[in-house]
């Protein structure tokens, strides 16, 4: 038992003790070695936040766009290739699932800043829907594995069941399969936004500081010397996903209930 | 049995990322590391880029760099992932919860942990501070010197804490589904928790942690953001060099920038590729004995 109370406190101190330093550093514009508590507190960077709100909230909201919208772009073009993958047996099936993961696998920027010059040329850089198209090309695997394993996991009797009924295509895609897939959308759709949301390189190559992001916000803070600034910053961009994945937790229970009492 | 049209058809959709993107993209890196389709630039030695590198010191510094920075922090990710994952589960359900704590750096972005290293581990940091007053180093000086080091040791640091946790949740998922009744049947025969570790736990393990390596090596082999966060001094990582050539540097250098990329491309597709065929023949012969 004591073995294990040592685990678990190493275990906490490990993972929140960095929280627990930006929070204290956020509270106090002078830390200075060799100071363990620092010996003034104040709301310095706070207000500074405040003041600067509207510039923030832009940066944020411009993330979530780009990051929502990968995630909804993910969607569309992956979820017929998983059903393939999860339900059609042909040549070369194997190959092509291994291949089309490498994006994910393979390092980003060799092969996005070859992207970059086509992106010029075609005129999609430092616009929202090239940087869409990049972030999607770097997790749309995560999405495709997701989608597969959901549609493996219930079984083409569903699909068969509602085309029998006389649904067409589309009628047993959103009525049937897209309510069935919803786990498998989240659970993907969360890796897939937090690689957008999070990411700075491909956002800062792409976007060309014309797409306004946070990642892109907090970045000169972070080599600068407000470490208060900064690390409240940092605090911030936590906040957001998680506050995302509260709302889709609550969004869930509440939407598994109302399903469950109508059957 | 030959795809027929329709699923052709279905696939169809993954061509937008991965043929007019990944594919185009790193056709055009390759091309323009050559020298060609390049702003309409000649070169008179299309292989300009690449004869500067292998001729350079500094190249073989920085990848011999990165390649010690991505092993040891893949390495050192993958064991601590293990060895906590192993614990968790091993916790009794109540207070398996606290495992949660484990996923805070999967929603940190890279550069936020990069930042944190900074602040824990610079000779002014709070490590430095709390050691200080514990007696252990008497001044700034005395604290070791992590950060900008020659061995990227602030980046390795960054890399466990950012991808540990990424370890964790894949080797939890294959520990819930394994067998409890072997557990208990090995410890009622007298085995202790190290030896069923070694004998029963870990050979489950051992694909999904070989899975975990591939993604987490690769991965740091061409990373960006932490080492750009963290600053390190020159060579640095590959990753950095190509970042001077591709901003940095005159336009009519940007090649050399391409070159660097299809190096770090050649070599993470090899590495896959080899490593992935060495674990199915071990697998294989494993099977038949």
């Amino acid at each position: 038992m004591i073995a294990k109370r040592f685990f678990i406190t190493m275990l906490l101190l490990f993972f929140t003790l960095p929280l627990v330093v930006l929070l204290v550093y956020s509270l106090a514009p002078v830390w200075n070695y060799p100071d363990i508590i620092p010996r003034k507190f104040s709301s310095g960077s706070y207000d500074y936040i405040f003041s600067q709100r509207n510039g923030i909230l832009l940066s944020i909201g411009s993330s979530f766009s780009y990051a929502m919208a990968t995630v909804i772009f993910t969607v569309i073009i992956t979820i017929l290739p998983a059903q393939v993958f999860a339900r059609k047996k042909f040549r070369g099936r194997v190959l092509i699932e291994t291949v089309v993961i490498a994006p994910a696998l393979l390092p980003a920027m060799s092969y996005a800043m070859g992207a970059h010059y086509i992106f010029l040329r075609t005129g999609l850089s430092d616009s929202f829907i090239g940087l869409v198209l990049i972030l999607s090309t770097v997790s749309y695997p995560y999405m495709l594995r997701a989608l597969t394993a959901g549609f493996i996991a219930y079984g083409e009797e569903y699909t068969l069941c509602s085309k029998n009924l006389g649904a067409g295509f589309f009628t047993t895609l959103f009525q049937v399969e897209l309510p069935l897939l919803l786990p498998s959308i989240i659970s993907g759709g969360t890796i897939v936004f937090l690689v957008s949301f999070s990411e700075y390189f491909l956002v800062f190559l792409i976007g060309g500081g014309v797409v306004p992001s946070y990642s892109g916000y907090l970045f000169p803070f972070l080599n600068s010397s407000e470490l208060s600034i900064a690390s409240l910053l940092t605090l911030i961009f936590m906040i957001v996903p998680f506050l995302l994945f509260m709302m889709i937790e609550m969004f869930l229970s509440v939407y598994y209930k109302k399903r469950f009492i109508q059957i | 049995m030959k795809p027929g049209y329709k699923t052709i058809l279905k696939l169809s959709p993954l061509a937008i990322p991965f043929i007019f993107i990944f594919m185009s993209g790193i056709v055009l890196t390759a091309f323009q590391s050559f020298g060609i389709m390049f702003f309409g630039y000649n070169y008179e030695d299309n292989l300009f880029a690449y004869k500067s590198l292998f001729t350079e010191a500094w190249f073989y510094h920085s990848f011999a760099l990165t390649l010690f920075v991505a092993i040891s922090s893949s390495l050192l990710s993958v064991i601590c992932g293990v060895l906590i994952s192993y614990n968790i589960w091993r916790l009794p359900d109540s207070l398996k919860r606290f495992g949660i704590v484990a996923k805070i750096p999967l929603i940190l972005p890279h550069i936020a942990v990069g930042f944190i290293v900074i602040l824990l581990f610079s000779r002014s940091g709070v490590f430095s501070s709390a050691s200080t007053a514990l007696g252990l180093t008497s001044g700034i000086e005395d604290f070791p010197g992590i950060l900008y080091s020659r061995y990227g040791l602030d980046i390795i640091l960054a890399n466990i804490y950012k991808e540990t946790p990424f370890v964790i949740v894949m080797v939890y998922a294959v520990l819930v589904k394994t067998d409890n009744r072997l557990i208990q049947t090995a410890s009622m025969l007298g085995a202790s928790p190290v030896r069923i570790f070694y004998r029963i736990i870990l050979p489950a393990l051992v694909p999904i942690i070989n899975t975990a390596f591939i993604i987490i090596f690769v991965y740091n082999f061409g990373s960006f953001e932490i080492p750009y966060v963290l600053g390190s001094s020159k060579p640095g990582l590959l990753s950095m060099r190509v970042y001077d050539y591709f901003f940095m540097k005159d336009l009519s250098l940007r090649p050399v920038a391409m070159a660097i990329l299809m190096v770090i491309f050649v070599f993470s597709m090899s590495f896959v590729y080899i490593y992935s065929r060495v674990i199915s023949k071990i697998d294989i012969r494993d099977r038949k004995l």
